[in-house]
């Protein structure tokens, strides 16, 4: 398999108020790999997420999502963001909040459509979540929670989900069933980029690694970067032991 | 009275002073609600308070201008100032010197306070007065007429309708965009919705909604009437276009029950539709489903149930036993369960009816049904044993 750059990162440097968070990062993700970000809290994961997507200023770099700048491609990202960042006592159901993926493809002002609603289901479906269409989002479970959200990324048929944290407080079933799509989307061709915090999981979960911890300590195949040595150089060495 | 031209009508032919007032303060509080309905679930309701009391400064400044209080212009002026103020209060925190709440409370009492300084130095001959532009003047509505093709109406009416209009269209057109950037700002943004543009065409037509109810309604019905109904619909529904629906049912019986309840004991007309609003607010906030109400009557409820658990699972526990005579006997249950005989019974009959426990009148005990015995099972799964 040939290795193409999707994501192309260079000199990325982001600030929050005065301090820096990322220093000076050139970052490649492969086409098709089902890549993990990891480091010590306060690493700079999201804001390295949210910097490549535009959604944070940066300081310097240049980002590239296959080629192209983030706006022209834009159709092709699915953003997962930490199911803690919306609110989830808005006045919506669960199909609704899956149907906004499609809204990526209406531009303004124009309504989803009967198809729209049809993809909408599918994803649900997909996700287990087909008894849940109507509910309420405020009384579903935080691993409902991060199944409608992912189920949102599947109706907007992208080609890269970009993922934050998407096992933090989720139950073991919903565990598996994000990881499951994580792999059958593999198989389709498509990119995943995961922020991840289980050491433990991250060798069966992932095929490639980033390690962050303001700076890139380390990226490639799994089985290279994933060295005792590289996570001592990230801080995040102590109480873990790599079995090899 | 039959009005001598054919084509000019009267309003007042057909509606009162008081049917005239009542349809503009209904007009004004269904424009505000609907709007506010986006201020309450983008969390900007605050917002409105700077924004109702700084148009102040712009009406004086564009007063100024055009010298006549009576221009449109005024409101045009007074409505792009209140969309600065939005922006000032949105420069200031973004220099993160302070935060955005304190910046809000830095921007509008100085604007405020600038424009009561203006017009009591400047401004001391014209009819423009601060006690106006806090509690309205609902009982001037009818008198200040405009004629608008052929039919003479309250100026404030037909300001509110035009208002009205251009809000629901806003509304309407933009509801999937307003939707997705309010629930979730930065997918809305990636998906190519720019939060920037939405935010500022909410601000704008807040700030225009803002200032022609002040007018007739003053700053402060104003901000209850945006935030108020909004929020109470925001309680008890579940889409979005139910939470919009709602807040103009809320805001329309409000406005009707505030206003005959002011006639009533002669005050305030709007006062008293505040003061109706936070009452129905604050009844919402009791009565919701989530509400403090609500959770004492689902807590009681869910204790009986409980009791009733717990004497399905004394019964499963002991069928079988040897000591079932004893633990179930129709007399001696009680002793057992610590409860008096009364409340054993009551409790063991309300089971007997809902087809849970049945008498076994050759063993003198209590058992349980076919039924009994499958919640018996789900009762052991739902608390883990």
């Amino acid at each position: 398999m040939s290795e193409n750059i999707i994501v192309k990162v260079e000199d990325l440097t982001m600030a929050y108020h005065d301090k820096p968070v990322l220093w000076d990062n050139d970052v490649n993700i492969i086409e098709n790999t089902r890549t993990a970000i990891i480091g010590p809290n306060g690493a700079g994961k999201s804001t390295l997420l949210k910097g490549i997507l535009g959604l944070q200023k940066t300081l310097s770099g240049t980002v590239e999502i296959m080629g192209k700048s983030v706006k022209q491609v834009h159709k092709k990202i699915a953003y997962i963001p930490q199911s803690n960042s919306v609110n989830w006592d808005f006045p919506t159901t669960a199909l609704d909040v899956v149907l906004m993926g499609r809204y990526v493809h209406l531009g303004w002002i124009k309504r989803p459509g009967k198809k729209d609603i049809e993809i909408a289901k599918n994803a649900l479906y997909k996700m287990g979540m087909q008894d849940y269409a109507k509910r309420q989002i405020s009384q579903l479970s935080g691993g409902q929670k991060q199944r409608v959200f992912i189920a949102r990324a599947i109706a907007q048929n992208a080609e890269i989900y970009f993922m934050d944290e998407p096992l933090a407080g989720v139950d073991k079933n919903t565990e598996k069933v994000i990881i499951d799509f994580l792999k059958d989307s593999q198989k389709q061709g498509k990119t995943s980029i995961v922020i991840h915090h289980d050491l433990n999981t991250l060798a069966d979960y992932f095929d490639y690694l980033v390690i962050l911890n303001k700076r890139i300590i380390a990226q490639g195949k799994m089985s290279k970067t994933l060295t005792q040595a590289n996570l001592d150089a990230a801080d995040m060495g102590g109480g873990f032991k790599i079995n090899v | 009275m039959i009005y001598p031209s054919l084509f000019l009508t009267k309003m007042s032919d057909f509606l009162n002073y008081n049917q005239q007032m009542l349809l503009t303060l209904i007009i004004t509080g269904i424009a505000c609600s609907i709007l506010g309905c986006f201020l309450v679930l983008n969390k900007l309701s605050m917002l409105t308070d700077a924004l109702s009391h700084s148009i102040l400064l712009g009406i004086v400044l564009a007063y100024f201008v055009t010298k006549d209080l009576n221009s449109p212009l005024l409101l045009i002026g007074a409505s792009i100032f209140g969309v600065f103020t939005v922006y000032a209060i949105g420069l200031l925190s973004k220099t993160r010197l302070v935060k955005s709440d304190d910046a809000v409370g830095i921007i509008f009492p100085l604007f405020f306070s600038l424009a009561v300084i203006l017009i009591s130095t400047f401004a001391r001959n014209v009819h423009l007065d601060t006690d106006i532009v806090l509690m309205g003047q609902v009982i001037m509505i009818p008198l200040n007429t405009m004629t608008v093709f052929g039919v003479e109406l309250p100026k404030a009416l037909f300001y509110m309708l035009i208002i009205l209009l251009i809000n629901l269209i806003f509304v309407s057109v933009f509801l999937k965009e307003l939707k997705v950037s309010s629930f979730d700002p930065e997918f809305a943004t990636l998906a190519g919705f720019s939060s920037g543009f939405l935010f500022y065409a909410l601000m704008t037509l807040t700030s225009f909604t803002a200032v022609a109810a002040f007018d007739a309604v003053g700053a402060i019905l104003v901000i209850a009437l945006f935030v108020g109904p909004a929020a109470s619909a925001y309680m008890l529904t579940k889409s979005l276009k139910k939470m919009l629906l709602v807040s103009t049912v809320f805001s329309t019986v409000n406005s009707i029950s505030g206003f005959y309840l002011a006639i009533a004991f002669n005050v305030s007309i709007s006062g008293m539709i505040a003061v109706i609003t936070g009452l129905t607010t604050f009844m919402t906030v009791l009565l919701n489903r989530q509400g403090i109400i609500t959770a004492i009557y689902l807590r009681h409820k869910n204790r009986k149930e409980f009791r009733l658990d717990l004497l399905i699972m004394h019964l499963g526990n002991h069928e079988d036993q040897q000591d079932a005579e004893l633990e179930l006997g129709f007399t001696t249950i009680k002793d057992h369960l610590y409860w008096d005989q009364e409340t054993v019974e009551r409790r063991l009959n309300r089971l007997i009816d809902q087809g849970f426990v049945q008498r076994n009148h050759e063993r003198k005990i209590y058992c349980l049904t076919e039924k009994g015995r499958l919640r018996y099972d789900m009762i052991k799964v739902d608390y883990g044993m």
